[in-house]
């Protein structure tokens, strides 16, 4: 009961001072008419008394307990429910994981094996940045010989590359190895799938290069065992 | 009533909670699941069930097949494994590679497994270590993929290839997801055991298949009478004096069961295929699986003799 709660009111006609006897007496003789003088109540005067909801302050407790429910409930769904995104179901936790996952297509997959081959055969020169070395190696990355024509780019790695040549407007004078015949470069795959991912590394934007074009470029220029001059690489056809 | 509308407020507060976090939010964002395209071979997934299957659904549904079995599959996790499917032929290299990647193997040992291709090189949790691995491969001249290898007891058990998705449920009309397993799952059943004779006798009598089984019988769905000199061509093949011959209800029911499969591999639900000899192992295997899948129904529903 709250402590506010209205006390009954005293039933009327029982008098303080007369004695338990009487008192009785006159209560019972009393009765029937104060039950008629009594409260608004329909059956007797305790009736008059008609409990009312009150606002008494929710214990802070309750209050905290909800909002620690919710709070943990957040990072449980921020922790498992993949962003409530609609194919993220099951034990995996996000869109990127289960992209990650599918299985590679064709011209992914060339590039994965090119950046592969890149770190084993280019990466000591050109660097794993594609800008080379000054004075040395010619960077890649945005050079016109590698974003150009697919058939010089092709014969470089082939036959290799020797005398001066102009890159991003600089000019080198170096010499770079046949790479055509050692492997995994004897292969024309592996030579595709360097070539494309150089056309798309560091910014470059290019075409893959297929392995059929390597083929055709290995079978024109079957007889060569020199190195490229820089000259006789813009007499080819583009 | 005294603060009649607060409690109606919070009443409503209360239920409207509840609703839009378990009805409304899951439509939101399952409700429009819809069929769809599987690369690379773009089978439609999942397809329709044949006729047959329709009505066995129904006697499935009719006979309380629910209460004891589920159709779907749970998963814990997923690893990844390194395939290779073809060692290539500069086997020096290839040998080098694998051993870069497996530091426990002996020059033997890699060159055994090489030989043994299609080989699992590596099996691990870390993504990027197994794609490193196989471009490792790759660059050595080898064919070397990676495969999403899902994990969990329910895997294990043989009963699925990946976990169920909601698109594997688009065309379950009610959905008969099932809650106890007092028998098993049965969401690939018709993968696991093809057979449809095993599947008559065991409805006849789940005992003559299963010799520990709790299942109770359907004699029911099967007409029986005396044997002749010989056995009847379409009675079951069960020792004794009677013919026991499916009616038409059994034979939708396994029709049902036989259709049961989910092992395309999907966006959300990624899984291994099956090797096949051949180039890009992913390409040609998906198609393989994809084959499989849009015909094993057509096949499974045509060796039952036809109803009566």
């Amino acid at each position: 009961m709250s402590r506010k709660s209205k006390r009954p009111q005293t039933i009327p006609g029982s008098a303080s001072g007369v004695a338990p006897g009487a008192g009785r007496a006159a209560a019972a003789a009393s009765q029937p008419a104060a039950a008629f003088q009594g409260g608004p109540g329909l059956w007797g005067p305790q009736d008059a008394f008609e409990p009312k909801a009150d606002a008494s302050p929710v214990p802070v407790w309750l209050v905290i307990l909800p909002i620690l429910l919710v709070y943990f409930g957040m990072l449980h769904l921020d922790r498992y429910a993949g962003g409530f995104n609609q194919v993220v179901q099951g034990p995996y936790r996000s869109y990127q994981q289960l992209a990650g996952l599918q299985p590679k297509s064709g011209p992914e997959m060339l590039v994965a094996k090119g950046e592969a081959i890149y770190a084993l055969m280019c990466l000591t020169c050109h660097q794993s940045t594609g800008l080379g070395s000054p004075g040395q190696y010619p960077p890649l990355a945005q050079s016109e010989w590698v974003l150009g024509s697919p058939n010089r780019l092709i014969r470089i790695p082939l036959h290799g590359l020797t005398g001066p040549i102009q890159v991003k407007g600089q000019s080198w004078n170096g010499s770079m190895p046949a790479f055509g015949t050692t492997p995994p470069l004897d292969s024309d795959e592996n030579v595709a799938a360097v070539l494309t991912y150089i056309r798309q590394a560091w910014g470059n934007q290019a075409g893959p290069i297929l392995p059929e074009q390597v083929k055709a470029v290995r079978a024109e220029t079957s007889s060569r065992t020199t190195q490229w001059t820089a000259g006789e690489l813009q007499s080819v056809p583009e | 009533m005294r603060h009649g509308p607060l409690l109606f407020l919070g009443l409503l507060g209360a239920m409207a909670l509840s609703w839009l976090g378990m009805i409304a939010t899951p439509q939101f964002q399952l409700g429009n699941v819809q069929p769809t395209n599987v690369p690379p071979a773009n089978v439609l997934y999942p397809a329709p069930d044949p006729g047959l299957a329709n009505v066995g659904r129904e006697i499935y549904r009719a006979n309380g097949c629910a209460y004891c079995h589920t159709e779907v599959v749970r998963q814990q996790g997923a690893l990844v494994s390194v395939v290779i499917s073809n060692p290539g032929t500069n086997a020096p290299a290839t040998i080098e590679a694998l051993r870069k990647i497996r530091g426990d193997l002996t020059a033997p040992e890699a060159e055994r497994l090489l030989a043994a291709t299609p080989a699992t090189a590596l099996t691990t949790a870390d993504k990027s270590a197994a794609d490193r691995a196989a471009e490792a491969m790759s660059a050595s001249g080898a064919e070397a993929s990676v495969r999403v290898v899902p994990t969990g007891p329910e895997i294990e058990r043989g009963w699925g290839t990946r976990l169920s998705v909601a698109r594997d449920y688009i065309y379950h009309a009610p959905f008969l997801l099932g809650s106890i397993r007092l028998g098993p799952d049965l969401t690939n059943v018709g993968l696991r055991q093809p057979d449809a004779i095993w599947h008559l006798v065991h409805l006849y009598d789940p005992k003559l298949k299963v010799e520990r089984s709790i299942m109770p019988r359907y004699p029911f769905l099967f007409e029986q009478r005396p044997r002749g000199a010989q056995p009847a061509s379409d009675a079951l093949p069960i020792p004794g004096t009677q013919d026991v011959i499916p009616k038409p209800e059994a034979y939708a029911l396994v029709a049902y069961l036989l259709s049961r499969r989910a092992d395309m591999p999907l966006f959300e639900a990624p899984a291994p295929m099956v090797m096949s000899s051949g180039a890009e192992g992913g390409s040609t295997n998906a198609q393989a699986a994809a084959t499989n899948a849009t015909s094993a129904p057509g096949t499974n529903s045509s060796t039952e003799t036809a109803p009566r």
